[in-house]
């Protein structure tokens, strides 16, 4: 798999990738003189491209992240494939990618890494990741931030349902240590249409609490709270320069991996 | 504020309440768990519009169950009475009218009988309803069937028209149980009791007795309104028995009187007559609140069924100045004594058909073994006298004899096989008594036992004058025979504690020695004759000829030859008076019932042409003759509460009738308030309450 994208950081890089052949306006230096003498032909050495990029995939592993409708993907298991994908694709691309777990704290830290051998480790805990608890994403946020120095490429996987002050004054805790935030804000579809009809006790996930109602009663202003919170969160992230992809769990990842490359595309 | 239901059973309706609950709390039940990421959403919009749903909610439920809870209320129709109460009545009225019928009512007044007076006031009170009323008329015959509605007054009226007094007692506490039984089945809004009596006394409160509440009950929404029709005290005296008494050489009628009333003693004639032929009279002077008797001397002895009655002078109440009286059957009464053919006794056949002149028997000279062939059609009292047993089937013929009513005087003595009586004679003959040993001395001049009264209010010693262990006669019993008796065996003599003399059980006498002169001289005695006389009258009257009174019923048991197959079996009495008779198979033979008969007189049973037994029906004037009125506190101890109104005579009924009928029911109301709690209901419905 290829990235679409070029790598936006400059660094070195030492290791031969291949040869291409020449075209015009490509510079001198990279010219392969020796293959020339064998060849009688221009030929340009490609370096494998090592960047500084350091990605790092933050995944919320908190009970309300369990969620599936009937015959979807659990938002985990979305966001979990997504991440996979991300970090195959980043890992490709020489990016080094990270994993962290959290739900009311950080569950579990993978510092990035651009060797191979660390998607597997990635890969591993993505697999092992299950859903339980509730989520304090902002403190767990803002001490991921402390936490992670080194100016690089924060991916939140989320349903956000969380305080969202305090959900953005973590973000903007990255966005001030100069990160680059990407939001995938990861939904179930009846999260958003809330298609119930009979009269039903919702249980939370997190709390366990139960309310009793009759839903066809208050979708219409469910679904318009919903989207309120939902754009608020859109229009708080990029009134802090911060990407927010919404995405829903029956949206396939190619499609979402695909969205989510264009944007960065755009970016770089 | 008088409230009351109409159709109170329909109250039950209102446990169908619990159904909105119960649907409710299931429903509840039955709501799906959703697992769902965060409240946070719902909890917003939830939040106070859940309280206001929880509030809605039970306040729909609230208006579900009371609008089922008034809807039965109003199916039970609630009603209210009082002036108050928005005009008269909408609703109807049930009145129960209970017009006294007891032959006490037959008194005539100045001006026309009680009877008239009742008549008139019961038409005053079907004048006083509307066209859609319902009346119940009721007497106070205890033998009265329920009573049925008449579909308005003009039925009523025309009903009441046609009425006639009875000849029974006063059953005032039935007549109100019939009342009530026929109001509780109307659903009117009115209820009411009236009670057009005499009001004896003894109707109200027996002798020693004290006043009960006769309406006790009685429904609280039944109003009761209790119409005297009363002439003041009156005297009156009236025959409270009668009988022919008498031997063959004595006849005469037993007649005793009581008076009730008034103030001064009056002696009355008393006449016996048989049809317009007089044979007998006499005077009684009876004290008032008291009674007396005499016996009426007969210039000659009745014929079997001859009608004969006693009357005394006329008063106003005249039901009770006669008596009709059984007859023995006198020189009908067709006896066998069954005597040892070797050695006949002369004094029993002596005793009870003196030669040459009318006696009160018939009778026939028998062998123990000419029960064998003898034909026992119309015998009635067969005397065992002395003998040593009988023939098997000779006992079996009588067996099968007695089973069908007949008779036995059983007499012992010295040729008395104990063992025989005790394992054949006495078992189909007379179960209830065995024999033991033969008692006393061969010499006669040591007689150990004398005859002593044990009943002395029995009838066998009518004229003895003698208490309770004192001889009848100066008669030396120098044998006896102890014998054992188990219930519904009456001792009537004697000859010392424990040693029962004469015994008497239905319609069979046993006497514990001889009356042949071999054991005792009793015959000898003059108290032989007539103790023999009435001994065997008391059984013979308490059998088959036993008194009868209105409201009783006729019953005999016949042998089943006797009752042709298949013939018209009815009772016949005065003015040609039919009751059905009813046929019930018994161990010992037929039963012949009537139904209560409600006629005083002579009375046949009979198999369309064959006469199978008659009888004699009197008035029971021990009671009903008093005809003291209940003073007006004693009315209201035996009818006590508010609902209660005495309508004095001179006031008109329609009055207070009136008066008490207004009120109104209310279900139109309540019917109005359930379809706006259905209709709120359905708004708020609407409007989509949760839960």
């Amino acid at each position: 798999m290829t990235g679409l994208h070029k790598s936006p950081y400059h660094g070195f890089s030492v290791e031969f990738a291949e040869h291409r052949q020449y075209m015009p306006g490509d510079p001198l230096k990279h010219v392969d003189w020796k293959l020339y003498g064998k060849s009688d032909r221009f030929y340009v050495k490609m370096f494998e491209e090592e960047t500084n990029l350091r990605s790092h995939i933050l995944l919320d592993v908190s009970a309300s992240m369990g969620y599936a409708s009937p015959g979807r993907l659990t938002k985990l298991q979305y966001a979990a494939y997504l991440a996979a994908s991300l970090a195959t694709l980043m890992l490709m691309q020489q990016d080094a990618v990270g994993l962290l777990t959290f739900r009311d704290k950080v569950e579990r830290l993978i510092p990035p890494r651009a060797s191979r051998p660390h998607l597997k480790l990635i890969l591993g805990e993505l697999e092992r990741a299950r859903p339980a608890s509730g989520t304090k994403m902002g403190s767990s946020l803002e001490h991921l931030a402390e936490r992670i120095k080194r100016r690089g490429l924060i991916l939140l996987m989320s349903d956000l349902l969380d305080d969202p002050d305090s959900v953005m004054r973590g973000l903007k805790h990255f966005r001030h240590r100069q990160h680059e935030v990407v939001v995938f804000h990861i939904l179930d579809p009846y999260e958003i249409s809330f298609p119930f009809r009979n009269e039903s006790g919702f249980i939370d996930l997190e709390t366990g609490e139960e309310i009793t109602t009759q839903p066809w009663e208050i979708a219409e202003q469910y679904k318009a709270k919903f989207e309120a919170w939902s754009r608020a969160y859109e229009r708080a992230c990029m009134e802090n320069r911060i990407e927010y992809v919404r995405l829903s769990t029956e949206t396939p990842y190619d499609v979402a991996l695909l969205r989510y490359l264009e944007k960065r595309k755009r970016f770089y | 504020m008088p409230f009351s239901f109409l159709n109170a059973a329909f109250l039950a309706g209102m446990a169908a309440a619990a159904l909105p609950i119960i649907i409710h709390l299931f429903s509840r039940r039955k709501v799906a768990k959703v697992p769902f990421p965060s409240l946070q959403f719902l909890e917003e919009i939830t939040r106070r519009r859940l309280r206001r749903m929880r509030l809605t909610q039970w306040l729909i439920l609230a208006l579900r169950v009371l609008a089922i809870l008034l809807l039965a209320f109003a199916l039970g129709r609630p009603a209210l009475r009082g002036t108050f109460a928005f005009g008269k009545s909408r609703g109807e009225s049930a009145v129960a009218i209970v017009l006294d019928n007891s032959y006490s009512m037959r008194v005539e007044g100045e001006k026309e009988t009680l009877w008239e007076k009742g008549k008139k006031r019961a038409r005053e009170v079907v004048d006083a309803l509307e066209a859609e009323d319902t009346v119940f008329l009721l007497g106070v015959d205890p033998n009265e069937a329920p009573a049925e509605p008449y579909p308005g007054k003009v039925a009523a009226a025309e009903a009441i028209r046609g009425l006639e007094p009875g000849y029974s007692t006063t059953d005032l506490a039935g007549a109100v149980s019939r009342a009530q039984a026929a109001l509780t089945s109307a659903t009117s809004l009115n209820k009411e009791l009236f009670i057009i009596s005499d009001f004896q006394k003894r109707a109200l409160v027996g002798e020693g007795e004290t006043a009960t509440d006769l309406l006790q009950d009685v429904s609280h929404d039944v109003r009761v309104f209790l119409v005297p029709v009363d002439e003041g005290p009156l005297a009156n005296t009236a025959i409270i028995d009668g009988r022919l008494e008498g031997s063959a050489v004595d006849e005469r009628a037993y007649v005793e009187a009581a008076r009730e009333g008034g103030n001064a003693e009056d002696d009355v004639a008393v006449t016996v007559e048989s049809g317009s032929e007089v044979l007998g009279e006499g005077r009684l002077l009876v004290p008032v609140g008291g009674r007396e008797n005499t016996e009426v001397p007969l210039s000659r002895a009745p014929a079997e069924g001859e009608p004969i009655k006693a009357r005394l002078s006329r008063d106003r109440l005249d039901v009770d100045d006669v008596r009709y009286l059984p007859t023995l059957g006198a020189g009908a009464v067709t006896t066998w004594i069954v005597q040892d053919p070797a050695r006949p006794s002369p004094y029993l056949p002596l005793a009870l058909s003196p030669e040459g002149g009318p006696g009160s028997f018939v009778v026939s000279r028998m062998s123990p073994g000419d029960l064998i062939t003898a034909d026992l059609t119309g015998v009635r009292l067969v005397v065992l006298d002395n003998i040593t047993g009988l023939p098997d089937e000779a006992l079996a013929r009588l067996r099968t004899w007695r089973a069908a009513g007949g008779m036995v005087f059983i007499v012992l003595g010295d040729r008395v096989d104990l063992r025989s009586y005790n394992q054949g004679i006495l078992p189909a003959l007379f179960p209830q008594v065995s024999l033991g040993n033969v008692l006393g001395s061969d010499e006669a001049s040591s007689a150990a036992y004398t005859l002593t009264a044990r009943n002395p209010g029995h009838r066998a010693f009518s004229g003895f004058g003698v208490t309770i262990g004192e001889p009848i006669t100066g008669a030396a019993f120098w044998h006896i025979v102890a014998i054992t008796a188990t219930t519904g065996v009456r001792t009537l003599a004697e000859f010392g504690p424990g040693l029962p003399a004469l015994v008497q059980g239905e319609g069979a006498l046993l006497f514990a020695s001889s009356l042949d002169g071999r054991w005792n001289n009793f015959p000898t005695h003059a108290a032989f004759v007539p103790l023999l006389h009435q001994s065997l009258e008391a059984i013979l009257s308490e059998g088959s000829e036993g008194r009868v009174l209105v409201g009783e019923r006729l019953t005999t048991l016949a042998d089943p030859g006797s009752v042709p197959t298949g013939a018209d079996l009815t009772a016949i009495g005065p003015d040609g008076l039919v009751l059905p008779i009813q046929l019930t198979p018994e161990a010992r033979g037929i039963r012949l019932q009537t139904p209560p008969v409600p006629v005083p007189g002579f009375w046949e049973m009979r198999a369309e042409d064959k006469i199978i037994d008659r009888r004699v029906v009197n008035v029971n004037a021990e009671i009903e003759s008093d005809l003291t009125p209940a003073s007006r506190d004693e009315l209201r101890h035996s009818f006590p509460g508010d609902r209660v109104k005495v309508v004095e005579p001179d006031v008109p009924i329609g009055t207070p009738v009136r008066e008490a009928r207004f009120g109104r029911e209310i279900w139109r109301e309540l019917v109005l308030i359930v379809l706006i709690l259905l209709v709120t209901e359905g708004w708020l419905s609407r409007r989509g309450v949760t839960a």
